[in-house]
Parts: C-alpha cells; sequence; structure tokens
C-alpha cells in the first residue's frame, strides 16, 4: 500500500501534472464564470489539448477544469445574477440578494470556501470507496458486465430529461452510431461506406465538441445566451472565520449530500446544489433569510455542488460506468491513453490511480488560491461581450477536432454532430444520453456477444448469477421510479395548467 | 376542465378575472398541442431514422459471412437490434403525442390536427451561422486552417453584432494565429496552413 502511494506520488510530483492541473483549474475557474459556457463545454475544449501530455497530467487538466468550472459557474451567478453553470443557479437565489446588499465579496468567498470544503470531503469519500468497490467488482464477467452497463444507461437516459422516451431515443442514437467501423469479434466494417476514415469508427471528441460546444455557439446566434449585465462591484470586506463556523454544519450536510447524489450515476451537481440547499433552509434557525440574501444558503447550495466532483469519480474509477457528461469525458480520455478505468486498473495499474487521487486533493487546495486570486479579476470578465467570445470557440473547435487525429473529416464530424446537437436542444431532446451511450455502447456490445457466447446462444446467461439479478431488479426500479415520477410531474404540470 | 371558446364577444360578456383565466387556459392549450405536434415529428423522425437503418442501411453496409450460426457473431445483429428499438420507442412516442393531440382537438375544436402546424421563428442570424459552417469547411480544406478561421472569427464576430472594428480586426487575426502556432510547437500537430505553409513552417 505504503509502495503503491510512493509510486503514485513520484507520478504526480513533477512540473508537467502540478502545471496540468492548476490550469485546468484556472481554465475551469474561467471559463465556469462566464454565462452561457458550461463546465462540460470548457472539458471538450480542453480534451484535444491533452493528446500530447502523458496519462496523469492529462486526467488532472480534465479533473483540475471539472473542480474549476463547479465554482465558476457561482461568480457569475453572485454577480450578474445569471448562472455561469446549471449547478449555480441555486448559488443565484442568496448569492445575488447579498451582492445587492453590497456583500460580493462576502457570498464570493463563501462560495469558494464551501466549493473547496465540499470537493475536499468528497474526495475523501472517492479514496476511500473507489477501492473497495473495484475489489468487489473484479469478479465480473461478462453478464454481470453486460447488466451493470444497461443500468447506468436506463438510469442516465431517463434522469437526463423530463421525458423517459426522449432520452432513450438519444441513448439509441448515440449506440447506432457506437457501432460505425470495425466489428471487434469478425473483423467486418459497419456503416462504413468505403470511407476510410470510417473503418476506425466515430472518434469521441469531435462527437463530445459537436453536441456539447457548437450548439452553445450557435445558440448566440439563434437568440440565446446573450449576457450583456453589468456585474455588481466587490466591496472591500473579507469573510470572517465566525461565518464560516456558523455554516460548518451545512457544509458538512451539503457535501455529504452531494457525495451520495455523486455516487448515483445520471443525477449531477445540479439536483445536489437544490437538494442541500432546500435541507439547510429546513434545518435553519433563520428559514426566513433564504432568498434575500443568506449565506448559509450560499453556503449549502455551493458544497452539495462540489460534493458530488469527486463522487462520481467513484463508478468511473472503481467500476468504468461514467456517473455523467463530464466522467464520460473522463473515460474518453482515459481510453485515448491506452487506459481502461475498472476494477482491472487496480490491479494494473494502481500507481496511476493513487497520483490522480493525490492530484485531486491537492487540486481542492489549489481550487482554494486561484479562487481567492481571482475574485477580482473574474468580475470584470462575467461581463466579456459574447460577441467577442464564441467565435473564438467555434475556432478552438474546430482547431481541438482536427487534432485527434490530424484529419478533416473528423472537422465534419464535429459540424454534423454540432448541428444534430442544435436539433435536439431546439426539440428538447437531452444530449447526454447521447453522449454517455456513445461511449458505454462498444462496451455493452462486446459484453453481449461474449456473454451469449459463452453461453453459447442461451439468453439464460444473463440471468444466471446473483449479480445479474441485483442489476436486472436495479434496472427495474430504475424505470418504475423514473415512470412514476414522469407521470407525476406531467399530471402536476397538466393540473397547474388548467387551474 | 372544460376548455371554454375564446370568442370575443363571449368573454366580453364576463368579468375581467375570468377572461384573464380563459386566455391562460387558451395559451396552455396552445402549449399542449404544440409541443404534441413538436412530439409527433419527432417520433415520425426516429421511426423513419430506424426503419431506414434496419431496411437500407444494414443490408447494404454490414457484410454478415454465411458460415455463422451463433447469433452473437453476426456483426449485423446489434446494429438491427438498435434499429427495432428505435423503431419501437419512436412509434410510442408518435402514438402518444397523437393521442394527446386528438384530446386536445376534442376539447378544443380550434384545435388543429395539422401537425405541421407548429411556431416557426425564424432567425437569419440562427440560419447564417448554421450555412456558414459550410463554407468554413470547404475553405479550411482548400486554402488551410489559418487563413479560413480568419475569415471566418471575423464574419462570426459579424453576424453575432459585434461592431467595434478594432476588436474585430484584432481578435480574428490573433487568436487563429497563437492558437496556430500553439498546436504547431507545442502540440506537435500538423495544421493544414495552405498558402501560409512556407511562412509559417519555414
Amino acid at each position: 500500500m505504503l509502495e503503491n502511494i510512493y509510486d503514485g506520488a513520484m507520478l504526480f510530483f513533477n512540473l508537467y501534472s502540478i502545471t496540468a492541473l492548476a490550469t485546468g483549474v484556472i481554465i475551469g475557474v474561467f471559463i465556469g464564470a462566464i454565462p452561457g459556457m458550461s463546465t462540460v463545454m470548457a472539458v471538450a475544449i480542453v480534451l484535444p489539448f491533452t493528446f500530447a501530455l502523458p496519462p496523469v497530467p492529462a486526467i488532472l487538466l480534465l479533473l483540475g477544469v471539472y473542480k474549476g468550472g463547479l465554482y465558476g459557474g457561482s461568480i457569475s451567478a453572485i454577480l450578474i445574477n445569471t448562472p455561469g453553470t446549471p449547478s449555480a443557479s441555486c448559488t443565484m437565489i442568496d448569492g445575488y440578494p447579498l451582492a445587492q446588499q453590497g456583500k460580493a465579496r462576502h457570498a464570493l468567498e463563501m462560495a469558494l470556501y464551501a466549493s473547496c470544503f465540499g470537493d475536499i470531503v468528497s474526495n475523501i469519500f472517492l479514496i476511500a470507496l473507489a477501492a473497495w468497490l473495484a475489489s468487489f467488482a473484479l469478479g465480473f464477467g461478462a453478464p454481470e458486465l453486460f447488466t451493470l452497463v444497461v443500468f447506468s444507461l436506463t438510469i442516465v437516459a431517463s434522469v437526463a430529461g423530463d421525458k423517459i422516451s426522449k432520452g432513450m431515443l438519444s441513448a439509441a442514437l448515440g449506440l447506432l452510431l457506437a457501432t460505425v467501423g470495425t466489428d471487434l469479434i469478425i473483423g467486418s466494417t459497419r456503416f462504413v461506406f468505403d470511407v476510410t476514415e470510417l473503418r476506425a469508427g466515430i472518434s469521441l471528441v469531435p462527437v463530445l465538441i459537436g453536441l456539447f460546444a457548437l450548439p452553445e455557439v450557435l445558440k448566440i446566434y439563434f437568440g440565446g445566451n446573450n449576457s450583456s449585465a453589468v456585474p455588481i462591484k466587490l466591496d472591500d470586506k473579507h469573510i470572517k472565520l465566525s461565518d464560516i463556523k456558523s455554516v460548518l454544519k451545512t457544509l458538512f450536510r451539503g457535501s455529504f449530500i452531494g457525495v451520495f447524489l455523486g455516487i448515483i450515476p445520471g443525477l449531477g451537481a445540479t439536483p445536489a446544489a437544490f437538494l442541500s440547499y432546500s435541507e439547510a433552509r429546513r434545518n435553519s434557525k433563520d428559514p426566513d433569510s433564504f432568498g434575500k440574501g443568506s449565506l448559509e444558503g450560499v453556503a449549502a447550495s455551493e458544497a452539495g455542488n462540489s460534493g458530488v466532483a469527486g463522487a462520481t469519480m467513484i463508478p468511473l474509477l472503481a467500476l468504468g460506468i461514467p456517473g455523467d457528461v463530464i466522467t464520460a469525458v473522463v473515460l474518453g480520455a482515459f481510453m485515448i491513453h491506452g487506459l481502461q478505468p475498472g476494477p482491472l486498473m487496480f490491479q494494473n495499474n494502481i500507481d496511476l490511480i493513487y497520483a490522480i487521487f493525490i492530484g485531486i486533493m491537492i487540486g481542492s487546495v489549489i481550487l482554494f488560491f486561484v479562487g481567492k486570486a481571482a475574485i477580482p479579476i473574474l468580475g470584470k470578465l462575467v461581463s466579456m461581450r459574447s460577441s467577442l467570445l464564441f467565435p473564438a470557440v467555434l475556432v478552438l473547435c474546430v482547431y481541438g477536432s482536427y487534432a485527434v487525429n490530424n484529419s478533416l473529416f473528423d472537422v465534419a464530424i464535429m459540424f454534423t454532430m454540432g448541428i444534430v446537437g442544435m436539433v435536439f436542444v431546439k426539440a428538447n431532446i437531452p444530449l447526454a444520453p447521447l453522449l454517455i451511450a456513445f461511449v458505454l455502447g462498444p462496451l455493452l456490445e462486446n459484453n453481449f456477444r461474449q456473454a451469449m457466447l459463452m453461453g453459447q446462444g442461451d439468453f439464460s446467461i444473463f440471468f444466471s448469477g446473483p449479480i445479474t439479478w441485483v442489476f436486472w431488479t436495479l434496472t427495474a426500479l430504475s424505470l418504475l421510479s423514473t415512470i412514476r415520477g414522469n407521470y407525476r410531474k406531467r399530471k402536476a404540470w397538466k393540473k397547474e395548467s388548467v387551474s | 376542465m372544460k376548455v371554454e371558446p375564446t370568442d370575443d364577444s363571449y368573454n366580453k360578456a364576463k368579468p375581467p378575472i375570468y377572461r384573464k383565466r380563459v386566455e391562460v387556459e387558451t395559451i396552455n392549450t396552445n402549449k399542449l398541442s404544440s409541443e404534441a405536434r413538436r412530439e409527433i415529428i419527432i417520433g415520425g423522425a426516429f421511426v423513419l431514422l430506424g426503419t431506414t437503418t434496419l431496411f437500407v442501411l444494414v443490408p447494404r453496409s454490414i457484410k454478415v459471412p454465411e458460415n455463422i450460426h451463433n447469433i452473437a457473431l453476426s456483426p449485423a445483429m446489434w446494429p438491427k437490434a438498435i434499429s427495432i428499438f428505435i423503431i419501437l420507442l419512436g412509434t410510442f412516442v408518435l402514438a402518444n403525442s397523437f393521442i394527446e393531440l386528438w384530446r386536445q382537438h376534442k376539447k378544443s375544436s380550434k384545435i388543429s390536427l395539422n401537425i405541421f402546424k407548429i411556431n416557426k421563428h425564424f432567425s437569419w442570424r440562427g440560419s447564417l451561422a448554421v450555412a456558414m459552417l459550410l463554407p468554413y469547411y470547404f475553405t479550411t480544406n482548400h486554402f488551410g486552417m489559418l487563413l479560413s478561421s480568419v475569415l471566418a472569427i471575423f464574419i462570426y464576430m459579424l453576424i453575432a453584432g459585434e461592431k467595434n472594428i478594432i476588436a474585430l480586426i484584432l481578435m480574428s487575426l490573433a487568436f487563429p494565429t497563437l492558437l496556430t502556432l500553439f498546436f504547431i510547437h507545442a502540440a506537435g500537430v500538423t495544421i493544414p496552413l495552405g498558402p501560409l505553409e512556407l511562412l509559417i513552417r519555414g
């Protein structure tokens, strides 16, 4: 164990890794602060820059962006009443009123402390649980892995949108796209149509950039994302230790909520922030101050959304299953560097796992210093004109897509997926299931076919062990609860619309 | 609750609060029917996609060796299964939305069953931005990534409404140039430069 930690530390403590992590945090904080630029978009744009890096700095760069983005979103929420990222929309409820009362710095510093706190708690859970879960998953064969991926897909597809059917259609399209290329079992081509570039399949990076960055750029031309708000000026009053002590309970509660919701695939940071906020309000001595400028409200939502960051990495590292879009991108980054997250990684690349663990803990400290130093600068950045920013992002998308394989064909794929993404956004079809299914598709198909070969064509192999039954039951429960939830939501909406 | 007819003379006889409620009901009914129409189109599009994949694309693009007896070995099995899933799910969305539209139509005869009667918001900026992707791609093929990106960023900034001419010129020249230099010299990526090949790479 100690030897593994030492090896991990040796892998982490070098100029490349620390610089990559710090750069990632800075990029994440800055991009997260700009309204209309989501953390997913930031990770998508940064991914091509990791190709030239060794695996540890590459993964840490992306995780840095993720951590930074979660905090960055709160800056515009507090200063201009526009959340930089969806998960920061809860911070806005109390952050902006605080800024209006001349306590903008108070709110920003509380958001930073709560973010770092939630992040550290989440990292501790990651370190404690990932190895245990991985050792449990070591005994999984093809049938168990197939049922696990089915469970992940149902939960992701069902929570991504307000309609389960549209989420599942989106996931099905992702699965179909994943079949393009050469079939791994008998080596024949599928949907290639004599296009040489398609023989190796569709690359993840152009699909990712096309789906999550390009529609955000195009949206400003369709009349969205146009922010021209004037930020509230920062005061000189810093937060006191007593302020932090007064919300300590809320910080712990919010972080635990974030961790709990983060482990469950598909839920993500936004529900965690809102649940943490409502629990804080329910348990507060002064619930009436919530919504009018409560520091406790800011602390609750930020601890909740940051508590998710480390926890979403648990299913990714231990089982190889991405819990949300960002971890799907991180999974892609692992694959690009020839690594497959999952239980075997804890056996074959344990030094790398420890290097990542050390990196994410230090990343929380870097986030604290970067966040503190960046507060005055970010105040100006949040009001940057989208007419300057988004055309530059478009060019970044083109360069990033090209850099994957030095291929203009990938640029064409990115443009196509961008238009598909835009159509999906307009049609209110969730994009996340498409990407996650695209990433998980090969895993699902290969395990299905391997299991069928093992069972000599007999489907009963998928019900052969207790683990497969556990996953089938979880899948059924997840589907039932989503159908029930959607039915109730729809009924309530209809009732509301006629009353 | 039944939606009342929104005839003006009928409403004018009622108190203002009642008229307001009828207006809200009409808006909500329109919203519901508009969403149902949109979902009919979505369902139809997915059914079409699944059918085309199953009956045209799979047979044309996947060669299944004749000696395959185990279903798991067939390379066409998985795409076929996904296509069938898409057709079934698309049909479900289509049928569900059609029932919803029919229900709305029965509630109020003003709700049309014409599925193409959807709210159209034409945005010339948006359409131009999407259309410009095509020339951007083709100029990249012929003139390299740097020149086409300089031109693209300039045009996209103009369409986005940027009026500061200095910012326009500076941004469109500096950003793609710095990005090109980064990718060539720091990341080791061979960026196609077209006529600028000699100037940049030397």
